[in-house]
């Protein structure tokens, strides 16, 4: 066939994943449920959510490893699957990297990363050569000829993350791939990742219960909510206007509270919390008094302060030290609210203060309570 | 005690002959009809138990009443499975090596399904997942990470079987004809004719058979190390 001007103008928009309904359902259990999403060239993108809320069945299902049982799944704008055809894994061309690193364990380092090309049929001497060269890409120059179980996890990860690019992947997709790694090694595993993704300027496809590991290697976040796409967006996106509390709350936003508005004064916004609880007071937009929302407030965002001084006072329930900076739970009436300060904790248990908080306020869902 | 003896301390034609007599005639027709028995009973348990196994793991219903059938020959009498066969086949296979061989079969075939069902229990869909990813078929995934798991495992399944058969006396001194004598039925019918010299000999030789085997197996490297690797164990690297 000829190819047109039109031809490669479509191939260089075509996207690199897409899928358009894709649900996954079992007789009594919903997996995925009716999933859209469009995935550009050379985008890394990551899928967080909570164990069951169905990341792991994306992936398996980009891979081949699980069908949809409605929907369509396009890789290069080819369609791999559909409720009723599913292209064998072995015929996508992706790179798969596992939790569990599941090398093989009869064979060497070098044997485990050239096989994608042996099933291609390379020859050996090429292939071989090959494999060093990711080896050492991966740094793991020297390692060739060992039997991967010799290895450490962060190692073993590597080995898998080399085999993952062989063959020459149009995408490649990693699950959980660093939850069995030692937590000292995982920052340079994940900057070895992403390095490589963007100099092969690769799709990649992440999924990982960490929303902090999302946000550091991600261009775009798929936040996955049982079965269904809560929000997909940019980190920076997600960080600054959540869709809903589900997402606010995965975001690290510990005060996500039910409310009803009652008053709007300068600015500041008068809430009845759900359940007779009492009352708090944020900065936040505007809202007619009487709708139910949902007001958000990330820790950061809240302001401790002398008492009298804020828009409301509370009583400092807890100070500690977490991550360098102080974390601080004010009660508010039995309302708690969480603030972050810098540095050590300056107050004590019982210590009166004021409060101001900066909030957003979302739309109640259903989800607000979860 | 017998006189025969008191003749080994002096090293001559007693000992020798002995030896002679434990590896000639019918000694050795007996002890290469056992060998075979045991070789052909140890391959078809492994390969059968791994197809077996391969079978039972792709439906699980079928697995614990399988296992508890095939458990049965190894946990009742021998003397009672041999009854069986007698009472099942001695019509067609009376005095035939096949009555003997099927017996060993029976009642060793837990051993090659219990092996190779370790074996794929232990193993993970992930590493099939991972070659069918690396753009292998079903089949050769396969060939190239199910089988050479399920080999070493085998291997062992083998040996403990040719090992148990080789010197199995039970099911063979009531299965046996004229044709068909085992090994384990000549060191007793040695024992039996008060042949002490002969029946040492022949322990003996079927003990040294029974340590090259077992030392051969220890010493094959190669598949220590996978067995090993397998089973999730870490060998260092000098240990290998």
């Amino acid at each position: 066939m000829k190819e047109t001007v039109e031809d490669r103008a479509l191939a260089s928009t075509t996207l690199a994943v897409e899928l358009s309904g894709v649900t996954i359902a079992y007789r009594d259990h919903v997996v995925l449920d009716r999933i859209d999403l469009e995935i550009g060239q050379g985008e890394i993108v990551a899928v967080v959510g909570a164990s069951g809320s169905g990341k792991s069945s994306l992936l398996r299902c980009l891979a081949g490893f699980l069908n949809p049982t409605a929907g369509t799944v396009r890789i290069g704008g080819e369609v791999v699957a559909t409720a009723e055809t599913s292209l064998p894994p072995e015929r996508r061309r992706i790179g798969f990297v596992f939790q569990q690193f599941a090398l093989w364990p009869h064979m060497t380092v070098r044997e485990n990363v050239a096989y994608p090309w042996r099933t291609r049929g390379v020859s050996t001497a090429e292939r071989a050569s090959r494999a060093d060269e990711l080896l050492a890409q991966v740094g793991l120059a020297g390692f060739e000829e060992r039997s991967p179980t010799t290895l450490s996890g962060g190692q073993q990860q590597r080995v898998a993350l080399a085999r993952g690019l062989a063959g020459d992947p149009s995408i490649l997709l990693l699950d959980e791939p660093l939850s069995s790694v030692d937590a000292a090694r995982r920052d340079e595993l994940q900057t070895l990742i992403v390095d490589i993704a963007r100099q092969r300027n690769l799709t990649t496809l992440v999924t990982t219960h960490d929303q902090r590991e999302a946000m550091t290697l991600a261009d775009r976040v798929v936040v996955l909510d049982a079965g269904s796409i809560a929000q997909f967006a940019t980190p920076l996106e997600l960080h600054e206007r959540p869709a809903n509390a589900f997402v606010a709350r995965f975001m690290g936003a510990l005060n996500v509270f039910a409310v009803t508005v009652i008053d709007y004064i300068d600015g500041v916004l008068i809430c009845e919390v759900d359940g007779d609880q009492g009352r708090i007071a944020a900065r936040a937009t505007e809202c007619s008094s009487g709708t139910d929302v949902v007001l958000v407030a990330r820790p950061e965002s809240v302001s401790v302060v002398p008492a009298g001084l804020g828009d409301q006072d509370g009583v400092v329930e807890r100070a500690v030290l977490v991550d360098g900076r102080s974390e601080v739970r004010v009660s508010v009436g039995g309302i708690v609210v969480r603030a972050f300060e810098p540095g050590l904790p300056q107050r004590s248990i019982g210590d009166s203060v004021g409060l101001i908080l900066e909030g957003i306020v979302l739309p109640r869902e259903d989800g607000a309570h979860r | 005690m017998s006189p025969n003896f008191q003749i080994v301390l002096e090293p001559g034609r007693w000992v020798a002959s002995a030896y002679t007599a434990a590896l000639s005639g019918e000694n050795i027709d007996a002890l290469g009809r056992s060998a075979l028995l045991a070789g052909t009973a140890g391959i078809v348990v492994a390969i059968g138990g791994a197809l077996v196994a391969i079978v039972v793991h792709r439906s699980r219903r079928v697995a614990g009443a399988a296992a508890t059938l095939l458990s049965l020959p190894f946990a009742l009498p021998g003397s009672v499975v041999a009854i069986a066969f007698l009472v099942a086949w001695q019509r067609w296979l009376y005095g035939t090596l096949l009555i003997i061989f099927l017996a060993y079969v029976a009642r060793f075939a837990v051993v090659g399904v219990r092996t190779s069902a370790g074996t794929l229990g232990a193993l993970s869909e992930d590493l099939v997942r991972a070659a069918r990813a690396s753009g292998a078929t079903p089949r050769r995934a396969f060939v190239d990470v199910v089988w050479p798991s399920l080999a070493p495992g085998m291997v062992t399944s083998f040996t403990i079987v040719f090992l148990l058969a080789l010197h199995e006396l039970t099911m063979s001194s009531l299965l046996y004809g004229p044709q068909t004598k085992t090994f384990a039925v000549e060191v007793l019918a040695a024992e039996d004719a008060g042949e002490a010299a002969l029946t040492a000999a022949l322990a003996i030789v079927v003990t040294a058979i029974t340590m090259i085997v077992l030392v051969g197996v220890l010493l094959a490297r190669p598949s220590r190390r996978v067995l090993a690797s397998a089973a999730g164990i870490e060998v260092p690297e000098w240990k290998v």
